[in-house]
């Protein structure tokens, strides 16, 4: 039963790890935006949802559309300061967004309770329905899982997906045919933030607690390695690359290897993953786009 | 008349580049704009198209003032702008590309539009799913002024469609030049081969340092400035 668990814990990783893979490649793969505040943009979902479940009576329902709400505006707010931005302008930026969300979750004790963190936050409840199990989680968030990734799908072969990826390739071109580039930008960076903030709900309250190090420099190195791997611009590609980078890293855990190595070796392992890619295959598994 | 400019000043931030512009294009003609670089040849197209920003003058197609309506809707309108350098979306297939020129369309008259258009550029149906980027320099010609043509425009404006490109094919753009003319729509062309531009012109305005300094019909061209300056006579 034990190993049971074991894999339901890795699928419900998988679940969550997946919608900040696939909301990186909307706004990289697909947008060519460069945005590396997905990890800030966790953050605040996990932060808005465990607060507000610690610290409200609101119905998790009620909590879980504020949250979205809130991530989707943040990542618009982040599109309307970096509207001149692109490349890796706009990646030092975002990621000093992410940076200032970090450190604002350490520093603001008073509300964050700093490093020590938030524990007991309540497991999803959704009306009558109390999300308890691990098999009840595991459901629960694949079947969110696969809505994002319908959702995406829908939203890539719709005529805007294909004014998003226009804005990966030529901005001139776009707005020379009469759309608004900077509108279709924050667009992008606004359901990013959506995601990456429905992710952050989802970890807090899988795990029932938080702490500032949930999401950070480590998590990006994940979500950037997993896109990379999988490919650039395909959703599927986005998918299979994170699932590559969770059970490859969990192999390590069968070796006899002393715990402290284990957690740099990953790193090791997505960096080396990256390097390898980007040297022999630039498109990744699945992807359209060459990153070189 | 179908486009009027009158007495435009336009440029790019505190920079003036054309200074009291004075152009016309009738329905159904092609007007070319010639001069040497720097004359302000492409800023007309971009000030009719609100890239340049315009500081005096009046801009007026189909006797509308153009100084408040949006990038999006001069399309609407029928004004069409193809950019110099073949701004294609190089990862996105021929198919996508056209599509992406009529997106004030309606998704069965954009489906319509595209396959009239596919009779009038046959050598584009045959690499519709192909990735852009893999096209020649003059199918991506092609492709963009395809994609210009999308929306049914009235009048088509032209920067430097045979740039970079070997002598037949430029041939081939100004002979499709002259059916898109042949389609009813009125064309304002800026090209750097004035020569060549000149043969399929019906009025030339030759622009410089930001203002119009000779126009009329073909005959200009044996005016003794442009012999002298632009054609090397």
């Amino acid at each position: 039963m034990e190993i049971f668990n074991y894999f339901f814990h890795l699928g419900i990783i998988f679940s969550i790890y997946s919608l900040l893979v696939l909301s990186s490649n909307l706004s990289l793969g697909y947008g060519g935006l460069f945005n590396l505040a997905l990890p800030g943009l966790a953050l605040i979902g996990a932060y808005t949802s465990s607060l507000l479940s610690l610290k409200t009576n609101l119905p998790f329902g009620v909590i879980f559309v504020i949250t979205l709400i809130l991530g989707y505006l943040v990542g618009w707010i982040i599109s309307k300061i970096t509207n001149k931005l692109r490349g890796d302008y706009l990646a030092l930026v975002t990621f000093g967004f992410t940076f200032i969300v970090f450190t604002l979750a350490l520093n603001w004790e008073s509300l964050t309770r700093g490093a020590l963190g938030l524990p007991s936050i309540p497991k999803p409840k959704f009306l009558f329905f109390q999300i308890e199990s691990l098999i009840e989680i595991f459901i629960f968030y694949y079947l969110i899982t696969f809505i994002v990734y319908l959702f995406l799908q829908k939203l890539i072969f719709s005529p805007l997906g294909r004014s998003i990826q226009a804005l990966r390739d030529d901005e001139l071109a776009i707005s020379v045919l009469g759309r608004n580039p900077l509108r279709i930008k924050s667009l992008v960076l606004g359901i990013s933030g959506l995601l990456s903030s429905l992710a952050g709900i989802l970890y807090a309250h899988y795990l029932s607690y938080l702490d500032p190090y949930s999401f950070g420099l480590g998590d990006l190195i994940f979500i950037l390695s997993a896109l990379f791997l999988g490919g650039l611009a395909d959703n599927r590609g986005a998918l299979l690359g994170t699932f590559l980078l969770i059970i490859i890293p969990e192999s390590l855990r069968f070796l006899p290897l002393p715990s402290y190595l284990v957690g740099a070796l990953r790193q090791i392992i997505y960096s080396l993953i990256i390097i390898i890619i980007l040297w022999f295959r630039p498109k990744g598994i699945f992807g359209k786009i060459d990153l070189s | 008349m179908l486009l009027q400019i009158k007495n435009l000043s336009a440029g790019y931030g505190k920079f003036p580049v054309l200074k009291g512009v004075n152009i016309e294009v009738n329905r159904g003609e092609i007007v070319v704009l010639i001069g040497p670089n720097g004359a302000g040849k492409s800023t007309v197209l971009k000030s009719i198209f609100k890239i340049a920003a315009i500081y005096e003058g009046e801009i007026i197609f189909k006797n509308q003032k153009l100084k408040k309506i949006s990038r999006h809707d001069l399309i609407r309108l029928g004004i069409s702008y193809v950019p110099q350098g073949r701004v294609i979306f190089p990862n996105l297939t021929v198919e996508e590309n056209l599509l992406m020129g009529g997106f004030i369309l309606d998704n069965e008259l954009l489906k319509q539009k595209k396959d009239r258009i596919l009779e009038e550029f046959p050598h584009l149906k045959k690499k519709l799913n192909l990735i852009a980027d893999v096209l020649s320099g003059g199918e991506q010609q092609m492709l963009v002024l395809a994609r210009g043509l999308i929306t049914d425009p009235e009048l088509l404006l032209l920067d430097e469609p045979s740039l970079g490109l070997s002598p037949k094919i430029q041939k081939e753009i100004f002979n499709k030049i002259l059916e898109i003319k042949n389609l009813g729509i009125s064309i304002l062309l800026v090209e750097q081969n004035a020569k060549k531009a000149c043969e399929i012109a019906d009025r030339i305005y030759l622009l410089k340092s930001g203002k119009e300094v000779l126009f009329g019909g073909k005959e200009i061209l044996s005016h003794p400035l442009i012999q002298k300056v632009y054609l090397g006579g």
